[in-house]
């Protein structure tokens, strides 16, 4: 068993606050309504955003995820934290970025929180760039804020409370690890194991170590194989928001 | 699980009968299960205006069937009750209840319709999925029935006594399942019939099920101090049994419940209390701490139902077969009600029956578990108890997967799979509560089916003497049976031959000691009770057949002196209340005599012998 003492103290540094709350200073309030059209923003109101691969993610009535992971759209893509702050998805030095998309009060989804977490610490020093992106558009910035600490997550926690990424991904489950390089192609999509083979029935341990196989792969220059696998938990309500 | 140390050890079957802790999930206050039809034709009338919506039609199935569970402070992990909880889970509600993971509830419809049912029609099931496919429409709200009542404190009201565990057990955020025994003593000062318990653990999303257990010998509190962390770990609790053969299992959603008129259990000052909990861990550290309430009556029973098994202790699993079946029957001597039943397997069990064959051959299914998933095991009841007739065949069978398809297999690759307490063992059981509809037939299915207990468990002995001929635990029960089923004659080399194998077990003396009492041999039985105590000073039973053996020879004061010390240290020991008894009306003393057998008789309620004795003596006591 690990001590998860420790993380939780480490996860006091987990920075939550309002991605685009009430609260926000007048230039994260811009930048916001510029990048991800929360906030009450209409996204016709902003023709001059860079998401050109945004407007086309988003075809009305489609989702689906062959549409959505062309290589600009990731590059380009913003993302707030719970503390306002707006971020690159990619920086400089990463090789690739990692989405875990995740409902606060989903069993499953948090039953990965110890492993999520531990492939955060040996992943994130090898470049692989971890984000934490909660869906649930009812919760808030508080109650996600909590939710970091109680499980130990210590990397950054995204509110993605318009599902943007989740169009952009093609998420459907929580929890579902999507694995982007940095050339912004989507390189895999799916379970992080196989422990969960449907609700309610769970194997003792997992047998396949899917999303760490996939790093690997990607880190190694190899193609991941397979590119995508069933991810099991609970689903995403597209008009969940 | 359900381990009846009485059964086991083969002396007297047990008064049986479970507490019905089943309660349906959404029926707060009792309410009636929706039927079938009442829902179809609210969804036809709600279709007019372009299919069902939440205020006609979703809504009410989940107050009623999920919200009991899906509610603040309650075990599953969202809650359920407005639009916006429920539509934001559409698809999800849609999946489950298609596939019958939620609401929780195994068995299939058989031929005797169960109590509290948690099971949706498919009525019930294409009108949600209908909904969550064609917009989740709202409707009118203002139609919406109530929430059901829901109780947040005790559900049977305050308690008489209630005993806590004394500190909280911390879980892990990751790992296996955790099975945990908790021993909790019960400060009591006398004995009291019980006709509840309620469990409430104060973390009860991570409480996946609990049995109610109790221990009367200490065993538990010796297992629960081998580690520094409260409790101790086995799925099967050992050392623990039902109280009185109550039935006392706690799942989410179930409610606790009175046991009916007549049906109160007897507990005595002593008694631990052993609650087994099954803990999930939940992806962060989580502590738990469960209390117990204690609802007591004045009457004492007076309906005793019994408890039978079937069960293979044969099972015995080749890796990679899928479909490896067990069958046990035993045909009834005496006409009986059923009133529940309780199946149990571990990992590897796939699908279960219980079968009724009538003597005209007509077979009835009394349970049929299709899928069978340990996370949900529970008692079941018949709304009815279906009456079968003497010469009725019970028949379990329980099929199991021991593939690599079985995605619970404990072991992977898959491996041989044997009988077993532990968790990757496997077991095959199946309880049956049942009730005599006579004193008369009550006396001949307890003789009859103690015999079969007994050739059972002389059956396992031998097996257990293949794997390793010096067990001395099997040589014992092996002897044990032997003298209850042929005789002493036939049980004495037996038990010479633990001794031999174990000469510093104070069973082994204790039983060849009972044995040559048996026999006759008073001089060498005596020799070996005292072999017993130099072992185990305060080995309760060669106190007491010392003191038989002082009554044969009507040393009364001698007799008097071994019965007192054998109370002192099981105060409620039947035998000995009644012997000392004896011996006191002996002795004259008729009134603390009486008191004596009036203890007794609360213990043993439908022991003949000391009921006779008991009139006797009053009667005695009348004409003084």
């Amino acid at each position: 068993m690990v001590d998860h003492r420790g993380r939780r103290m480490r996860g006091n540094r987990v920075v939550v606050r309002s991605g685009c709350g009430r609260t926000l200073p007048a230039v994260a309030l811009a930048m916001c309504s510029i990048l991800l059209p929360l906030c009450g923003c209409r996204r016709d109101s902003t023709p001059s955003t860079p998401s050109v691969s945004l407007q086309a993610a988003v075809p009305p009535g489609d989702a689906s995820p062959a549409s959505v992971s062309t290589d600009t759209a990731w590059l380009e893509q913003q993302v707030v934290d719970l503390d306002g702050t707006t971020h690159r998805l990619f920086r400089a030095t990463d090789r690739a970025a990692l989405l875990v998309f995740f409902l606060q009060d989903c069993p499953i989804a948090n039953a990965y929180a110890p492993r999520i977490e531990r492939i955060h610490q040996s992943y994130g020093p090898r470049g692989i760039r971890c984000l934490l992106v909660q869906v649930d558009a009812r919760a808030t910035i508080d109650q996600l804020r909590k939710h970091a600490v109680a499980y130990g997550l210590t990397m950054p926690v995204m509110h993605d409370r318009q599902h943007e990424l989740v169009k952009l991904a093609g998420a459907t489950v929580s929890p579902q690890a999507v694995v982007i390089d940095a050339t912004g192609r989507v390189r895999y999509s799916g379970r992080i194991d196989d422990q969960y083979v449907e609700l309610g029935k769970k194997r003792p341990a997992a047998t396949r170590h899917d999303l760490t196989d996939a790093l690997e792969s990607v880190l190694a220059g190899r193609e991941v194989q397979p590119p995508t696998t069933r991810a099991v938990g609970c689903y995403l309500e597209s008009d969940a928001h | 699980m359900i381990r009846d140390k009485s059964v086991s050890a083969g002396f007297h079957l047990r008064v049986v009968f479970a507490l019905m802790v089943h309660f349906l999930s959404g029926c707060g206050g009792g309410r009636e299960a929706v039927e079938p039809e009442a829902v179809e034709t609210s969804a036809n009338a709600a279709g007019q205006g372009g299919g069902p919506t939440f205020a006609h039609d979703v809504g009410p199935i989940v107050f009623q069937h999920c919200a009991v569970c899906h509610r603040p402070g309650e075990g599953a992990p969202f809650e359920l009750l407005t639009y916006a909880d429920v539509a934001s889970r559409a698809t999800q509600i849609a999946e489950v209840t298609a596939t019958r993971y939620m609401p929780p509830w195994l068995p299939e419809p058989g031929s005797h319709r169960l109590a509290f049912e948690r099971r949706l029609t498919e009525a019930q099931i294409q009108t949600i999925q209908a909904w969550a496919a064609n917009g989740k429409l709202r409707g009118d709200e203002a139609g919406l029935p109530p929430l059901p009542e829901m109780t947040t404190g005790w559900q049977l009201g305050e308690p008489d006594l209630v005993v806590r565990m004394d500190r909280a057990f911390e879980l892990p955020a990751e790992g296996r399942d955790v099975y945990r025994n908790f021993v909790v003593p019960i400060p009591l000062e006398r004995p009291r019939w019980v006709s509840a318990m309620e469990l409430r653990p104060d973390n009860r999303r991570v409480v996946h099920h609990a049995f109610l257990l109790v221990s009367h010998d200490g065993m538990c509190r010796r297992l629960d101090a081998a580690d520094a962390e409260p409790g101790y770990e086995g799925m099967e609790a050992e050392g623990a049994e039902s109280p009185d053969g109550h039935f006392v299992s706690w799942q989410p959603g179930k409610m606790a419940t009175h046991a009916p008129d007549g049906m109160a259990w007897l507990l005595t000052p002593g008694t631990d209390l052993v609650v087994q909990m099954h803990l999930q861990p939940t992806g962060k550290p989580e502590s738990v701490q469960a209390e117990v309430g204690f609802y007591f009556t004045d009457q004492p029973p007076t309906r005793f139902p019994m408890k039978l098994a079937l069960r293979s202790t044969e099972i015995d699993i080749p890796a990679g077969v899928d479909n490896y079946t067990i069958e046990t029957r035993y045909t009834l001597p005496t006409e009986v009600r059923i009133i529940g039943l309780i199946p149990h397997a571990h990992y590897l069990g796939k699908t279960m029956e219980a079968l009724a064959i009538r003597p005209d051959g007509r077979e009835e299914v009394l349970l049929r578990i299709p899928a069978w998933d340990f996370n949900w095991q529970g008692d079941y009841r018949f709304a009815t108890p279906p009456l079968l007739p003497s010469g009725t065949t019970l028949v379990q069978r329980f099929t199991y997967d021991n593939s690599s398809a079985n995605v619970r297999n404990p072991h992977t690759p898959p491996q041989r799979v044997r009988y077993g307490l532990q968790s990757v063992d496997e077991m095959g059981e199946l309880w049956f509560q049942v009730e005599p509809t006579s004193p008369a037939g009550r006396a001949q299915l307890q003789a009859d089916y103690g015999r079969r207990a007994l050739q059972e468990i002389a059956d396992q002995s031998r097996r257990r003497l293949r794997e390793n001929p010096r067990d001395v635990k099997a040589i014992i029960d092996l002897g044990k049976s032997a003298l209850a089923l042929q005789g002493p004659a036939a049980s004495l080399p037996i038990l010479r031959q633990a001794v031999h194998v174990q000469a510093n077990s104070a069973s082994a003396h204790y039983y060849l000691g009972h044995a040559l009492l048996r026999n006759g041999d008073v001089t060498e039985a005596t020799a070996e009770f005292r072999r017993t105590q130099a072992i185990e000073p305060d080995y309760q039973m060669a106190w007491h057949d010392l003191g038989m053996i002082d009554l044969q020879a009507n040393r009364l004061k001698s007799a008097e002196n071994n019965f007192r010390r054998s109370l002192q240290i099981a105060p409620y020991h039947a035998t000995s209340l009644m012997n000392l008894g004896l011996v006191l009306l002996k002795q004259n003393q008729l009134t603390e005599g009486i008191q004596l057998l009036e203890q007794a008789m609360q213990v043993c309620p439908t022991d003949q012998r000391l009921n006779d004795l008991l009139q006797q003596a009053r009667q005695a006591a009348q004409q003084r």
